[in-house]
């Protein structure tokens, strides 16, 4: 089952259980490059898509970064492509859904640079979130 | 489904962002049906100390005063249970008299509690 509802404008699909058993929530909060977490996560979420698990990620703090549009490092993988792509991949079951938090993204002055798919949304979407996910993790 | 969710924070206040922005992760977990707690540990244990001082000097410079941590666990008290691991405020020298009042303090086998009781646990 399907939950939409709006905020800032934006329509937020939330996944209930939408037929598949398992959501996973996973919650950044390091920014891309300075360390190794965005690319564990986005791996992770690979791997749990893989075994039929919706997976939510909520940016938080300098998390928001993640989804910057135009990334273009010159020696590492670029962060945003590979997070889109998970995006992209989770169109279809099992969903993937991101949400970037307001206030980080505001205050960071990226809130307009998010990459397609990405939601801006609140904290209040992750106390949802945890309320309906099986796992609720945090990587920092 | 309404969860409890164990909430540590080890970074402490100011130095990261990760304290003061763990504050209203738990109280929209609270707004959101769930049951939050934030226990304050290594580092983290600064952040329950009382009268902390937040301006950096001249506001005509400065713009405005950094976020109190302190005032944000005050405010959040009614929707979010506070917690300390004990063992730490001592390594630290942080003595009772020093602590904002109603935080529980904790021991090592307490939190190990709080965290198989937990549904969900996050660590800043």
């Amino acid at each position: 089952m399907k939950i939409t509802h709006e905020w800032h404008g934006s329509k937020v699909t939330k996944m209930a259980n939408n037929g598949y058993n398992k959501t996973l929530t996973i919650v950044s909060i390091n920014g891309p490059y300075r360390d190794e977490a965005a690319y564990t996560l986005i791996r992770l979420a690979h791997a749990a898509k893989e075994k039929g698990i919706n997976v939510n990620f909520f940016n938080y703090l300098d998390g928001t970064l993640i989804g910057h549009r135009d990334q273009a490092p010159k020696e590492f993988p670029v962060v945003e492509q590979l997070f889109g792509t998970v995006l992209k991949k989770g169109l279809k079951n099992p969903k993937v859904d991101a949400i970037a938090c307001i206030k980080c993204t505001d205050a960071r002055g990226v809130t307009k640079q998010q990459t397609e798919g990405v939601v801006i949304g609140g904290l209040y979407d992750l106390g949802e979130w945890t309320a309906e996910s099986d796992k609720t993790i945090l990587l920092g | 489904m309404s969860k409890k969710v164990n909430i540590i924070v080890t970074q402490p206040p100011y130095g990261k962002e990760d304290a003061f922005s763990a504050i209203p992760l738990a109280e929209t977990q609270a707004a959101a049906g769930n049951s939050p707690s934030i226990t304050f540990v290594s580092g983290g244990v600064h952040s329950v100390v009382k009268g902390q001082k937040t301006s950096y000097g001249d506001a005509a410079v400065w713009q405005k005063d950094v976020p109190s941590v302190e005032a944000s666990i005050t405010k959040a008290r009614d929707s979010v249970k506070f917690y300390v691991l004990e063992a730490d405020l001592k390594k630290r020298g942080v003595s009772d008299s020093e602590i904002i009042e109603g935080i529980s303090k904790l021991n090592i086998d307490d939190l190990t509690n709080r965290i198989l009781e937990s549904e969900v646990t996050l660590v800043f």
